[in-house]
């Protein structure tokens, strides 16, 4: 049950994994209501590393995603940010989220609701709305730019959230079944649109998905069952992973 | 299924719920209160008004009719306890043979049978010598020169005196009832109770007048005074129809024999006045408070808007029908209307018992109904119109996928390009025009009329002018929200850091939402200051009222016909506790053919002493006109009714009658000067004001009528207990403090304090629960939102800066717009309920460590919401997390 991702290192700063975690165990509720979401986990994610974090829904994914962002503590065990050093959250913008559902404020246009983590990141206004236009155009999003959420399509709206991703300077980029809500065609583009970001960033990307053809774009696989990481690198999924056997 | 979906609300949807509950609880309470504080008013009303009565009927028999047919009617009457024959005669005058011999002019003479002092105790107060003989009026007794012990002679036309023997000197306190013109209307009855007057046993009488009543009937008359039953209707107007009802029915059981002087009705009368008027306050200050009550509720409803439309699409989706689903916001209405209703009587009764001492919700049975059903219909009217409502528009207006929407396009309100809030302002000030024209007179209860009218259309102007200001208030914010965008980023960079942009234009969107924050934030605050502005000014007033009777903090009165000069003063200023005394002269001075009351003052000391308000003057302030009494000698301000009856021009001469310190009339010519309306101890009607120095001047007398003391507040009464001691007999001495008591209105006194500490207190939940819950639920709903920004890397400070932010513009618009439609709405309710105003106002009084208190309420309320925001957005709850 433990998985490393090796890829090369960048000079003079990636001497070593991006997060790591040991036996990161993470429960809700407790005594006979208590769930186990994850059980022990042990992993480390190098820079540049492409994951593909795959396993049915329920079986822990996302829960292993918010530990890794450092969005939720482990119950037990721990994770650390070895190259940071320091929690991700002192550092805003050093993780990029891609979620699953709309993740969009709603009262923010497209181009505000990319710039935000920038401001939140106490870039200044000017700068901040110059990259989020840049990186809806990277996207080929720019006609959406002064569209609400609500008037986007769930297609468009992930890829807007993508592109908030990539107007930043995340080092790793946690993506939770993007194309979950997607129709075939958006969910290529939104995979495609991830990977351009993570490219361009020199990032590393946890993708958490359960769909096969999403998890094969990517080099290596993670998968997750009633808890359990299972170290399945190199491997390719060969049956559909949304739905139990 | 509506189970299921109760046990949801119930387990899931808890805030909304208790929010939207607590909101028809209040609207229930407010209402029920309000019924409640009607009840107790005008219950006490009532027995207020009888209280005061020394004799319940005075039945004026009829000449050539037998006296004893009618007190045996009277005896049987339905209702009657006690009734007595008293003998009225008239004296051609009254002379005593002291050391010096003094003569009155004419004067009434009373025949009194045994056992009517303990009959009615009200109407004699015994001040020196004994209760019982023959006893004589003070003022009678001032003029006489007499004590007991002494004798004196009544004059009888036609016949020889008869003396008496002084047995008690004594006060007469409702002298004009007692010799009012039985069956008179009000303006054909005397402008004042005789000067002189004998109080006769029953055998003494019958033995002065005997004979006189046989050769001069016109002379001597028989009147039965009668004591009623007090066990009333509680409302002033059923008791007092019921009391003209019984005494015309007696009156035609003695076919003429006996006219009944109805003391009862008339006092039950005004009482029926001040109820109306009651019911005016409950619905200019009460009514407003219930539909504010609705407002927070609806408000508390919306903010899950969102959500719920969420909820009916996913429904939709699920095939869920518009019937069913519109059945299940049926069963929510339900679920919030029987908790609130049920809350929010217990609360009234509860605020009723603390507040009112009464937990009765009517004055009668069929009132309580009313009551009751009134506020348990309107509570689950707020639930129904509050929560289906929204529904049964979704299920209408929208599909399934435009239920998901959260945040549309914003586009200002239509009635906004119509207009329609200026049209609200402008017919609000045609409908105070209106009622201006009508000199605001509300309340219309013509004596001896069962009916009695009151101008509701008089209510529209501060109605349409608080829906004007909440509308106002809505155009400023959505203004400010759409165009202010720099001007805000300027204002909240301090509290909002590097997420200004995004907040301004967040709150560009969302501007309907938030105005609609700012508009019941207002109306809230309006509703409170001006509640607070109009009750401060209302007790303003009846502080005046009292200093006004009193003529100043404690005030001593010298017996009639005294000569104590202004030198006395001194002995007063002694007292410990007094701070300031000053002389006031009182004559009486004939202007023209017209006796009027003339008070002779120091314009320059005079405001040491007492409190003079400038709307006690016409054409200028208390000071200004009080400069001009001072600037000549022979100046003089009278009333406003004397210019207009001697058609006097400023600088006119007029001449004045007064008596001189030899008691003969001289002529004494002034100059007018301005206009009094009202003076410390000065009657209602016309009196006249001039300087003192040169009163004495040229009437040879420097006699003070009253001595005004000023004391340090709320020591009044021990310093008037003090000069009392100090002057013994020889002065009568009334503190502020008694008075207060005995000349304020039912409604003065006993009620509007329980009706303000309702009102007062219910502003304060009011204005809390719009700015705290109100906001509170509105980022509760969109904790989703803080969530994202907490997991975009947003940090505690910065969420707390976004939270703020928005806070401060809603807070500082709603507080802007609520001042400023709370004082126009003040100044309005004043001026249209002039009525329970005695004297009206000269200006508002403003209840300063009240509206700190809102404020505080106000900052703490959304200091709190915001508190708990940052908190549950700092640490994103793991549900939310995991829907992201």
């Amino acid at each position: 049950m433990t998985a490393t991702v090796q890829s090369p290192p960048l000079a003079g700063v990636d001497a070593g994994p991006l997060v790591e975690c040991r036996a990161a165990t993470r429960t809700y509720g407790s005594g006979n209501a208590a769930v186990v979401a994850v059980h022990k986990a042990t992993c480390s994610v190098a820079p540049r590393a492409r994951v593909a974090l795959t396993g049915w829904s329920g079986s822990g994914k996302s829960t292993l995603l918010h530990m890794l962002g450092g969005l939720e503590a482990p119950t037990a065990g721990s994770v650390t940010w070895p190259l940071l050093g320091a929690h991700p959250r002192s550092v805003p913008g050093w993780v990029g989220v891609v979620f699953q559902g709309p993740s969009l404020v709603p009262a923010l246009d497209s181009l505000e609701n990319v710039a935000l983590p920038l401001l939140l990141a106490g870039r200044p206004q000017p700068d901040a709305y110059t990259r989020a236009a840049d990186a809806l155009a990277e996207l080929g999003l720019s006609d959406i730019a002064t569209k609400l959420p609500d008037e986007l399509s769930g297609g468009q709206a992930q890829r807007v959230a993508i592109a908030r991703v990539l107007a930043g300077e995340a080092r790793l980029i946690l993506a939770d079944e993007p194309t979950g809500q997607l129709d075939q065609e958006s969910a290529e583009r939104a995979v495609r649109s991830l990977i351009t970001a993570a490219d361009r960033l020199n990032a590393a990307l946890v993708l958490a998905t359960h769909d096969s053809s999403v998890a094969s774009q990517l080099s290596t696989w993670w998968s997750m069952q009633d808890g359990q990481l299972d170290t399945v690198t190199g491997v390719r999924p060969e049956q559909p992973l949304g739905r139990r056997p | 299924m509506i189970g299921l979906w109760v046990r949801g609300l119930l387990s899931r949807r808890r805030g909304r719920l208790l929010g939207c509950t607590a909101g028809v609880a209040v609207a229930v309470a407010l209402l029920a209160a309000l019924g409640s504080f009607v009840a107790a008013a005008e219950a006490t009303m009532t027995a207020r008004a009888v209280q005061g009565i020394a004799v319940d009927w005075q039945i004026d028999v009829q000449p050539g009719t037998s006296a004893a047919n009618v007190l045996a009617a009277a005896r049987a009457a339905p209702g009657d306890l006690a009734a007595l024959p008293v003998g009225f005669a008239a004296t051609t005058g009254l002379r005593s043979t002291g050391a010096t011999t003094q003569a009155t002019g004419p004067g009434q003479v009373l025949g009194l049978p045994p056992g009517y002092r303990t009959t009615f105790p009200g109407e004699i107060r015994t001040l020196v010598g004994s209760d019982a003989g023959v006893l004589i009026s003070q003022q009678t007794a001032a003029n006489l020169h007499v004590k007991p012990g002494d004798t004196i002679t009544i004059g009888r036309a036609g016949m020889s005196p008869f003396h008496v023997k002084v047995d008690g000197v004594v006060e007469l306190p409702q002298a004009d009832s007692l010799f009012q013109k039985v069956g008179a209307p009000s303006t054909a009855q005397p402008t004042a109770p005789p000067d002189n007057v004998v109080l006769l046993p029953a055998p003494v009488f019958q033995q002065a007048f005997t004979a006189l009543a046989k050769t001069r009937p016109d002379l001597v008359r028989t009147q039965i005074h009668v004591q009623r039953s007090h066990d009333l209707a509680p409302a002033p107007s059923t008791a007092y129809t019921d009391a003209l009802g019984a005494a015309q029915n007696f009156e035609a059981s003695v076919t003429g024999a006996g006219v009944v002087g109805n003391n009862l009705a008339a006092a039950l009368g005004a009482a029926r006045e001040d109820a109306l008027y009651s019911r005016l306050l409950f619905l200019f200050l009460g009514a407003p408070g219930a539909v504010l009550a609705a407002l927070v509720t609806a408000a508390v409803a919306s903010s899950g808007a969102v959500r719920r439309r969420r909820e009916l699409a996913l429904l939709r989706t699920r095939g869920g029908s518009s019937r069913r689903i519109l059945g299940l916001s049926l069963v929510e209405a339900a679920v919030i209307g029987v908790l609130g209703v049920a809350a929010g009587l217990a609360g009234a009764a509860l605020i009723g018992r603390l507040a009112f001492g009464s937990t009765s919700f009517g004055a009668t049975p069929t009132a309580t109904a009313v009551w009751v059903g009134g506020a348990v219909l309107i509570g689950f009217a707020v639930a129904f119109a509050t929560v289906a409502i929204p529904v049964r528009r979704d299920l209408r207006g929208s599909t399934a996928r435009e239920g998901m929407a959260s945040v549309r396009r914003t586009e200002s309100p239509r009635w906004m390009s119509w207009g329609l809030d200026l049209l609200v302002l402008a017919a609000s000030l045609l409908a105070f025009y209106a009622a201006g024209r009508n000199k605001y007179t509300l309340v219309l209860a013509p004596e001896g009329v069962p009916t009695v009218s009151v101008d509701y259309w008089a209510l529209l102007g501060p109605a349409l002018l608080w829906v004007a200001a909440g509308l106002l208030a809505w155009r400023a914010a959505d203004a400010v929200l759409r165009f202010g965008g720099a001007g805000l980023r300027r204002i909240l960079r301090p509290v909002s850091g590097s997420l200004t942009w995004p907040l301004t234009a967040s709150m560009r969107r969302q501007r309907r939402l938030l105005s609609r924050s700012v508009v019941l934030l207002a109306l809230a605050i309006s509703f409170a200051a001006s509640t607070a502005i109009f009750n401060a000014t209302y007790q303003q007033q009846a502080e005046a009222d009292a200093q006004l009777t009193n003529g100043a903090d404690v005030a001593v009165t010298e017996p009639p016909g005294s000569s104590v000069g202004p030198g006395a003063a001194s002995q007063i200023a002694s007292v410990s506790g007094v701070r300031a005394v000053q002389p006031l002269q009182h004559r009486y001075a004939y202007v023209g053919a017209d006796l009027q009351d003339l008070y002779g003052i120091d314009p320059q000391t005079l405001p040491t002493a007492t409190t003079l308000q400038d709307a006690y003057f016409q054409g200028g302030t208390a000071s200004q006109l009080l400069a001009a009494l001072a600037a000549r000698p022979d100046a003089l301000l009278v009333s406003a009714e004397t210019v207009v009856d001697f058609q006097l021009q400023p600088d006119d001469p007029i001449t004045l009658r007064v008596r001189n310190s030899s008691g003969a009339l001289v002529k004494v010519p002034f100059h007018y000067a301005g206009i009094v309306n009202e003076f410390p101890t000065a009657p209602k009607d016309s009196f006249l004001v001039a300087n003192a120095s040169y009163l004495t001047q040229r009437t040879g007398s420097n006699a003070v009528g009253t001595f005004l003391v000023d004391t340090a507040s709320g020591n009044e009464h021990q310093v008037g207990v003090a000069l009392q001691q100090r002057l013994g007999t020889s002065a009568h001495v009334t503190d502020i403090t008694t008075t207060r008591g005995v000349v304020a209105s039912s409604l003065t006194a006993v009620d509007l304090s329980g009706l303000t500490r309702v009102e007062l207190g219910f502003a304060v939940v009011l204005v809390g629960a719009a700015s705290g819950l109100v906001l509170a639920l509105s980022w509760t709903e969109r904790r989703r939102s803080f969530a994202l920004l907490s997991a975009l890397g947003g940090r505690p400070s910065q969420l707390r800066g976004f939270i703020a932010g928005e806070s401060v513009v809603i807070t500082g618009l709603g507080l802007a717009a609520g001042v400023a439609g709370g004082w126009a709405l003040s100044l309005m309710l004043v001026k249209v309920l002039t009525g329970v105003f005695d004297p009206p106002p000269a200006q508002l009084a403003v209840p300063w460590p009240y509206l700190l208190l809102l404020l505080g309420s106000l900052v703490v309320s959304a200091l709190a919401a915001a508190t708990v925001a940052v908190a549950m957005s700092a640490q994103p709850p793991t549900s939310e997390l995991r829907s992201l």
